[in-house]
């Protein structure tokens, strides 16, 4: 059984023997296809072309001159069925001008034989040269498409080629209607959150009472007048595990400790004067929420049931379920629960059991519609990557598609980066605002999928629109350290790959003073947040950017540095209790400190920021105590209270005899801390304390205040200290975005500040060298920017760098930057690469992507290397296209999960590339032993249909009641993959794989036997596995 | 219009790098490369390849203290201070701390039981003529061993190793331990490239997979193979061009290794051998299968990246990501030098970077990229010691050679792989040419920048 393949190659002399080999071959290959392999007739040598050298081999051959023949049929010139001398004969008068044409299929086409006869052919270059026809069409579905479905072939012949390039050309805008499929498995990935006028009530990170449940807390816990003065102090949110949370509660590891009750108050005006109030809830992994004592809502599971049972849940139940924080969830509270001045918040929270993490961080917020469009996001780099694949499986505009994960790659940005610096962004009071990997990665992945929707829209517009867009996306922004690039510290990171890798090509008309301007003139591009009111379309962001920070409040002071305090020096205790204990009476709203000394801040000794210096304070006394009053009109206003502290070594404050505050540097004293107690180290820098007010406006009345402070040194022969205090009351703006909201959105911003005003001059001495003017001022200077993005947009270099990387993603990568310089890329594309240069400059903006790909897919004419055969199949495919291709062409059903996987096993992981340069285009780095046996791995793994992630009707192929035999079902799947270009010897292989059993042994196809298509399956992984499937 | 031979002539083969100056033939090479092998050591040689990619901080790596240049104005957030670096004793380089468990290496005296210098010797400013400062340009030249040329895809190890005889034949000749193979392995003749072991395999049963895969043509190109082998050792079709030249070798080499490194693996859990620990990391991991391949397999080269060295912003001083990746590489190396005592004599450690950086710090605590970097090699063979850094070659300003940013290369890096293919491997120095075309020119016209250094005994 090992020879019969290779039947074709043995010598004539032993042509006899082998054509007993035939009859066998026959039986096993199959009766209609190893010895009928299409030909050219009267070209035996099989060289493309019909002349004297075809006649002289076959009389070489029947008078045993030397040479074979394996193609007998094209040595048959008068189809008699007989090679004799009578075909040499024919042959030459038919050359020399005497003779009739050849029958058929003729000298010129290749063809089957379509007389039955006792010759074959055996081996000719028309073997698997397939049609013509749907060749091109597979061409053209392998190249502006992620490969062929099931019809494709048959739908691109149908409508005609130049209708279908047209088509793919001209996308339609807006959603695809009628895309039942494409846009039901987008919505799996996408979300939506409504784009409201979101203000907080009681801010992050409040100040709590919490109690930890080893034991069932008092029946009255939930009350507003329950005392909870015996709970610990906490700020939110409360848990552990994932690093979102502030106050660390261990015991829900170290112990069985299944809950915490929390209690906070807020103050409002009459609800039914506020917008429909909201609690906000991060929370792992289930809680129960009451107001004022009633129960306001309490987690459930998507079904509705709820995670805890019990009214209320004892102290010791866990979580039916599991519940990750990191997108908030939103709960009406009825007016009807809430009441004018201070309302109570209480929660009980649950874990899970035997889980590591837990969060329950709650706030509360109204809303207020703002009419605009919910905004889409999208809640993982996962779902980022199922994404990209639904869209490349079933898209209906798949140039687009395709272009889209081009440029996403040619302007390639890293979502993990994104990432890690969305994580760590900290509010005011430097507390992270998404601590959670769930909570950044959604932001991370949304931001990036805005990016690459814009480059999958806008992919046939012109090419300064996308550079302009990337060097302004935020993803770009932060990755390439454009956030870094400041006046006085440029950094290059951005400046030198924007002319390496996404305009001129790497030493392509750039020098390194080139890269060093280009960062200048780049300077102050950041990024910010901005609110839903403030976003504007691309452009406009950009040339009238934004230029301020999101921090922007109108201040006014009610304790200004400079006003009088009352004081009081350390030397004693101020109010001792019976036992001489530190007490807070002092810190009361009602003592009367008329007694104590005045004068203005700051106070303290030493470094000379002090107003009233106390001269005698070293050596004696460490610590001394100040008070102030101040007015408050009503505590519900919705201003921003913030109490500032700058202080030389430690300080712990009171607001109307209740501590809010201390220093880090007296976190282990007592509470109060005595008058000898000494300090932290800690020297007033200019950075103060800041303390958010809003939290403890329960403990504020309307009138008169007070705010109590003790002040303490490190040593009591330390020669400085200081007290710098101040409250300030403010009023945001419209531009003010508070980083723990929901509304507004990262953005570009232009900062003036570090904005580098200075001339610039980029690609000085050169024909299109760029002069930027100095003094530019304000929002002007990102003009800068702007002018270097025209221009190199513009330059000739970019025109020819990027037309050189369209060639090699749709043509051929037998070209490239270097090749082209040193004129040894091949000819025809470098004539191509000057018609689209041509094209590039024959919009009235540079760089019109349509227009350029019309002229490198040449619709009209049809003609250039784009159709040139010598350019088919000739591209290996990448990961993303391997997958791709491998699914439509049996029309998978793919839910897209785990595709990600399989691709970055490959070699490739689209959003995530650490490296700048984005995936190559090049085949021979796409060619590997890692690559290959995951390609194969997959592709086999899908053909048997065993995962229920991607499956294929295997009855839209085999009809099993037609009986189909080993050979039948080859040709129909050679159909269906390779347009039926299969050569016979690859047919031989595959017949042998189908029917040999795993002892080696034959094992005839039986469409009777119950495994009849599990095999079909099996073969169709093999036919996957070949070597031709890699090629596009 | 061009047809497709003229098409591969012009284009495609020379980017492959398949047509080089004609190669000479193998009966020459077998016959100097015996010649050659003949010096120390005990069996076949080895080398470990480690690439720093992303361009290593060449300066807060092997610190050279003499050179005041070396300062808190230029590094503010960066400068290693004199306490807090290791000294190299020779009044002029120090390392960075977090490279002290190379210090096993470079200061051993009883590895092999023989009382003698280490066996680190620690390269410094090691470039090329007119460095590239782009990652993928400086990469491509480092690994294809020609400066200048970015076209040329095949590797500079490929070709000296490709050059042993038995090379095409060895089903696992080496293998670089990554998703794909870097240009420094590739060449006509493929080689393996996986990023673990584990993952390195068919699935489906074993008599499934045999099924699979099948069997090679009786003769290469033949049409009766079976199977996988039966079509990628087999007659090829007209798709893919040039790369089906490439692709279907490549099918047959995966067969090959994946049953190579699957009958390694058999042999039981690797258990790394005279104290080693391993990095606790994906490079830890990969250089620990590196040992265990080198020592259950025929293989003569392995390679594997170790990433994250461009440190733009946040690099790190003592702690960070710099220090970091530093202190992987430092304790892969000494865990190496553990465990493969009983072939140290053969086994050569080689690292590269593509370049260094800024001397100067940026505005982000980071460093852009620079020119001359450092290199380490190591193992029994090696004449232990600093070179290029120290007090007779280093001259003041050096720090700023280049575009007054940059330290300039006082070696060329085809000067040191002259040096390890002749040292280590006995190859003939006449082959250098072949093994980086253009060397001799090179050499001609920068002499300055090849004068041996003698690291290797």
């Amino acid at each position: 059984m090992s020879s019969w393949c290779s039947w074709f190659s043995v010598n004539p002399l032993q042509r006899i023997s082998s054509l007993v080999l035939l009859t066998a071959m026959l039986l096993i290959c199959g009766a209609s296809t190893a010895a009928d392999a299409p030909f050219r007739r009267g070209d035996p040598n099989d060289d493309g072309n019909v002349d004297i050298s075809d006649p002289i081999m076959i009389l070489n051959y029947l008078f045993g001159a030397g040479g074979s023949i394996s193609c007998f049929d094209s040595a048959d010139i008068n189809d008699d069925g007989a090679l004799d001398v009578a075909d040499p004969i024919n042959l030459l008068t038919y050359i020399f001008g005497g003779g009739t044409l050849p029958p058929d299929p003729g000298p010129f086409d290749c063809g089957l034989d379509p007389t039955p006869d006792g010759l074959g052919c055996f081996d000719s270059s028309c073997d698997g040269a397939g049609d013509p026809q749907r060749t091109v069409a597979g061409h053209l579905l392998n190249r502006l498409v992620y490969g062929a479905g099931p019809e494709d072939v048959d739908r691109v012949i149908n409508l005609g080629i130049s209708t279908v390039v047209d088509a793919l050309l001209q996308p339609q805008t807006g959603d695809e209607i009628g895309n039942t499929l494409l846009l039901a498995l987008e919505n799996v990935f996408t979300g939506s959150i409504p784009v409201n006028d979101e203000q907080f009530v009681l801010r992050p990170n409040g100040s709590f009472h919490y109690f930890l449940g080893f034991e069932e807390p008092p029946f009255d816990w939930t009350q507003p007048g329950f005392d909870d003065s015996g709970w610990q102090v906490g700020t939110g949110g409360f848990g552990r595990g994932d690093n979102d949370d502030v106050t660390q509660i261990e015991e829900f590891v170290t112990t069985d400790l299944a809950s915490i009750y929390i209690r906070t108050h807020f103050v409002i005006g009459d609800p039914l004067g506020l917008p429909d109030m909201y609690l906000k809830m991060l929370y792992d992994d289930a809680f129960v929420a009451y107001i004022n004592g009633v129960e306001v809502v309490r987690s459930t599971f998507d079904n509705g049931s709820p995670h805890l049972v019990g009214n209320p849940p004892p102290f010791n139940q866990y979580s039916a379920g599991n519940h990750e924080a990191g997108i908030p969830e939103y709960y009406l509270i009825p007016d009807s629960l809430l009441q004018p001045g201070i309302n109570t918040l209480a929660i009980q929270g649950h874990d899970a059991p035997n889980n590591g993490d837990f969060t329950l961080d709650p706030t509360i917020v109204t809303q207020v519609s703002t009419g605009s469009p919910d905004r889409d996001v999208i809640f993982s780099d996962g779902n980022l990557q199922r994404f990209m694949f639904i869209r490349g499986i079933y898209s209906g505009r798949q140039l687009q598609t395709v272009l889209g994960e081009f440029w996403e790659n040619h302007f390639t940005t890293d979502e993990q980066k994104l990432r890690d610096l969305l994580r760590n962004v900290r509010n005011r009071y430097n507390r992270r605002i998404l601590g959670s990997n769930v909570a950044s990665r959604m932001h991370s992945a949304s931001l990036e999928f805005e990016e690459y929707d814009f480059f999958r829209d806008n992919a046939l517009g012109y090419f300064g629109d996308l550079l302009l867009y990337s060097s302004t996306s935020v993803p770009m922004l932060v990755y390439l350290d454009s956030i870094l690039n400041f006046a006085a510290e440029p950094n290059e990171n951005y400046a030198r790959e924007i002319l390496e890798l996404h305009t001129l090509g790497v030493d392509n008309g750039y020098t390194q003073t080139d890269i060093e301007e280009v960062a200048r003139a780049l300077t102050g591009w950041t990024v910010t947040r901005i609110p839903n009111g403030m976003i504007v379309p691309f452009p406009d962001y950009v040339t009238t950017p934004v230029t301020t920070s999101n921090h922007s409040w109108v201040t006014t002071e009610l304790i200004a540095i400079g006003d009088d305090w009352q004081y009081f020096k350390g030397t004693e205790e101020p109010t001792p209790g019976p036992s001489g204990e530190a007490t807070t009476a002092w810190t009361e709203l009602g003592f009367d400190d008329s007694t104590w000394l005045t004068g203005p801040t700051g106070i303290g000794m030493g470094d000379n920021d002090d107003a009233t210096v106390l001269t005698d304070m070293q050596n004696n006394y460490i610590s001394f105590y100040a008070r102030k009053t101040f007015t408050i009109n009503d505590p519900a206003t919705p201003d921003r209270l913030e109490l500032e502290v700058d202080y030389d070594d430690g300080v712990v404050l009171y607001l109307n005899g209740t501590e809010v505050a201390r220093s880090q540097t007296m976190a282990d004293a007592p509470a109060p801390p005595p008058f000898t107690a000494s300090s932290g180290g800690h020297e007033a820098n200019g950075r103060p304390m800041l303390v958010d007010l809003d939290h403890f406006r329960h403990l504020m009345v309307a009138g008169t205040n007070v705010l109590a402070a003790q002040v303490h040194n490190v040593v009591i022969t330390s020669n400085d200290t200081s007290f710098l205090p101040r409250i300030t009351s403010n009023v945001p703006t419209s531009r003010h975005i508070d980083l723990n909201n929901r509304q507004g959105q990262w953005n570009f911003r232009f900062n003036p500040d570090q904005h580098d005003s200075g001339a610039k001059s980029i690609f000085a001495g050169t024909p299109y060298q760029l002069d930027i003017p100095s003094g530019r001022i304000g929002a002007d200077g990102v003009l800068d920017g702007i002018e270097l993005i025209d221009a190199l947009a513009a330059h000739p270099g970019t025109a020819q760098f990027v037309c050189i990387k369209l060639i090699q993603k749709f043509v051929s990568d037998e070209i490239s930057l270097a090749t082209v310089a040193d004129g040894s890329a091949p000819l025809e594309l470098q004539g191509l690469l000057a018609d689209m240069i041509n094209a590039w400059y024959s919009t009235p903006q540079p760089g019109h992507i349509q227009t350029v790909l019309e002229v490198l897919f040449d619709p009209i004419g049809l003609g250039g290397p784009f159709w040139n055969t010598d350019n088919m199949k000739m591209k290996v495919k990448t990961p993303v296209e391997f997958i791709n291709s491998t699914l439509r062409s049996l029309g998978a059903l793919a839910s897209s999960d785990d595709l990600a996987n399989w691709m970055k096993d490959m070699g490739m992981d689209l959003f995530q590339r650490a490296e700048p340069d984005g995936y190559s285009e090049v085949g021979s780095d796409w060619i590997g032993t890692t690559t290959l046996l995951e390609r194969v791995n997959f592709a086999r793994r899908f053909a048997s249909n065993v995962d229920n992630d991607y499956q294929w009707n295997i009855s839209s192929f085999i009809d099993i009641s037609q009986n189909l035999g080993a050979v039948e079902v080859i040709d129909i799947f050679d159909e269906v993959l390779f347009q039926n270009t299969l050569t016979e010897a690859e047919k031989c292989i595959v017949i042998d794989y189908l029917e040999t059993d795993l002892d080696g042994l034959p094992w005839p196809l039986d469409p009777t036997a119950s495994d009849y298509l599990n095999r079909i399956r099996d073969m169709v992984g093999f036919m996957f596995s070949l070597p031709r499937w890699q090629f596009q | 219009m061009m047809n497709r031979r003229d098409l591969l002539r012009k284009g495609g083969l020379a980017a492959l790098g398949l047509i080089l100056p004609p190669f000479v033939g193998p009966q020459f090479l077998t016959r100097k490369l015996l010649a050659g092998a003949t010096g120390t050591g005990t069996g076949l040689k080895k080398m470990i390849f480690i690439f720093q990619r992303g361009g290593n901080d060449a300066l807060n790596t092997v610190i050279p203290r003499g050179d005041a240049d070396y300062s808190q104005v230029n590094r503010p957030g960066l400068f290693i201070n004199d306490a807090e670096a290791v000294d190299l004793g020779n009044n002029f380089a120090q390392l960075h701390p977090s490279l002290d468990p190379l210090m096993e290496v470079f200061n051993h005296t009883s590895l092999n039981g023989v009382p003698g210098p280490g066996n680190l010797a620690v390269l410094h400013r090691i470039g090329y003529p007119e460095q590239s400062r782009s990652h993928f340009s400086a990469q491509q030249f480092w690994e294809n061993g020609v400066p200048g040329n970015e076209t040329l895809d095949e590797g500079l190890l490929y070709r000296r190793f490709a050059s042993v005889p038995g090379f095409a034949d060895n089903p696992f000749p080496g293998a670089y331990l990554d998703d794909s193979l870097p240009v420094v392995m590739r060449g006509s003749i493929p080689m393996p490239a996986f990023p673990a072991t584990a993952d390195y395999s068919f699935s489906g049963s074993l008599a499934q997979v045999e099924k699979f895969l099948g069997a090679l043509p009786s003769t290469p190109g033949g049409t009766d193979g079976h199977g996988f082998y039966g079509v990628y050792g087999g007659k090829p079709d007209i798709e893919g061009g040039a790369y089906r030249d490439i692709l279907m070798p490549t099918g047959v080499k995966l067969g090959e290794s994946v049953s190579t490194v699957q009958q390694a693996l058999a042999q039981g859990p690797y258990v790394p051998e005279n104290g080693a620990i391993y990095p606790n990391n994906t490079f830890g991991e990969q250089l620990s299968e590196i040992a265990m391949l080198l020592k259950r397999t025929p293989a003569t080269l392995l390679g594997v990246n170790i990433d994250g060295w461009d440190t733009h912003t946040g690099q790190g001083r003592i702690v960070g990501a710099h220090p970091n990746l530093l202190a992987s590489l430092a304790q892969g190396i000494q865990a190496l030098s553990r465990d493969l005592q009983a072939q140290w004599e053969d086994v050569l450690i080689v690292t590269v970077s593509e370049f260094g950086r800024t001397s100067i710090e940026n505005g982000s605590q980071g460093t852009d990229h620079g020119a001359g970097t450092t290199m380490f090699v190591a193992g029994g063979n090696v004449v232990g010691g600093v070179y290029n850094c120290d007090p007779t070659t280093w001259a003041p300003g050096s720090m700023f050679t280049v575009n007054d940013r940059y330290l300039a290369a006082n070696t060329d890096f085809r000067a040191i792989f002259s040096e390890i293919f002749s040292g280590h491997f006995g190859d003939d120095p006449l082959l250098m040419e072949q093994f980086m075309p253009g060397f001799d020119a090179a050499a001609v016209a920068n002499p300055e920048l090849f004068n041996p250094l003698g690291f290797m005994g």
